[in-house]
């Protein structure tokens, strides 16, 4: 079991890294966390989250070639390491815990 | 050819540390940027590079931070002491014809340090300040090349920071005032400062990293 946690930020970013496979770049990334949360993330959230998972060892990342609709700039491409869906499988299998023995129709609405 | 707000793309290039982070910042943003110049319009997207700008920076800036070791800082702070004295030695030659011309002219005293009692002192002081806030700004992050916007940065505060510590000893000796309206104007001075530094370190990213185009 990986002794690093996770965020739920970290963890989603894995989560769309995993789902996207050879196409987890920064922009894709970004718009797949958007459109499943519904929430504008920000250039610079999601990249100091990418780096923070790089350097946890849950990241790995090469560079595509340069690209004209980049300004000539390389895109880096993003996979999840081995330390990474283990991260991911320890996180499911703690919320999996939390949530253990409640149904969501139980959760009293708020008033 | 659909091409990122210069001064922006400058600011957010010269700001991140990291080349590949640098890279791939910029590049996100010129990629969005193309996207949503050819969907909503060069305006729209002009506007969305701005704000994206404003919300991207407290994130690159509180990630520097966070990694931010001993050296690093003791090495910013050095870079904004070496660039104020290769600014005060530049200085120094057309300080020194100014005053003898001045002198020639019957002006036996030239501006003395202290806090500016009117609004011409200060506008004058800045006259002189910020070309040569910007100077300095060029010269920091020629210095610091890593970092060429924090540099700038450092050297802001520090200027700003010891022109204001002069102010307030120089009052404090009885020289001048140190009221509201003279912090007011101090307060001024080193905003007006600050932004003169980080001008000069754009310029010189401007000037070292070439523009690239971004279209499709």
């Amino acid at each position: 079991m990986s002794t690093a946690t996770l965020g739920s930020l970290e963890l989603a970013v894995l989560l769309a890294v995993v789902r996207l496979g050879n196409d987890a770049y920064g922009l894709a990334i970004r718009r797949d966390l958007s459109a499943r949360t519904h929430r504008d993330y920000s250039v610079g959230a999601t990249y100091t989250t990418l780096q923070r998972l790089e350097e946890k060892g849950f990241l790995t990342s090469k560079t595509s070639d340069p690209l004209p609709v980049r300004g000539g700039r390389s895109r880096r491409h993003f996979a999840v390491t081995g330390a990474g869906r283990k991260a991911i499988r320890n996180a499911q299998l703690v919320s999996a815990s939390i949530w253990a023995g409640i149904g969501t129709p139980s959760i009293p609405e708020p008033t | 050819m659909i091409t990122p707000p210069r001064t922006a793309e400058l600011f957010l290039d010269a700001l991140a540390e990291e080349t590949a982070f640098r890279e791939d910042l910029v590049g996100d943003f010129a990629e969005e940027f193309a996207d949503r110049a050819r969907r909503d319009g060069t305006r729209a997207a002009r506007f969305w590079y701005y704000r994206e700008l404003l919300r991207t920076t407290p994130h690159v800036l509180s990630n520097w931070v966070s990694g931010l070791k001993a050296s690093d800082a003791v090495r910013l702070v050095s870079i904004a002491f070496s660039s104020l004295t290769f600014l005060l030695v530049l200085d120094l030659l057309p300080a020194v014809m100014i005053v003898s011309i001045a002198r020639t002219f019957g002006f036996a005293h030239g501006f003395p340090i202290g806090a500016p009692r009117s609004i011409t002192r200060l506008l004058i002081e800045m006259a002189i300040a910020i070309p040569n806030a910007a100077l300095g700004g060029v010269i920091a992050a020629y210095l610091g090349d890593r970092t060429p916007l924090l540099s700038g940065l450092a050297l802001g505060v520090v200027w700003a920071g010891t022109a204001f510590l002069v102010r307030f000893i120089v009052a404090l000796s009885g020289h001048g005032a140190f009221g509201l309206a003279t912090i007011g104007m101090a307060g001024i001075s080193g905003i007006l400062i600050l932004g003169s530094t980080v001008l000069g370190a754009m310029f010189r990213v401007r000037v070292k990293r070439p523009r690239a185009t971004a279209g499709s």
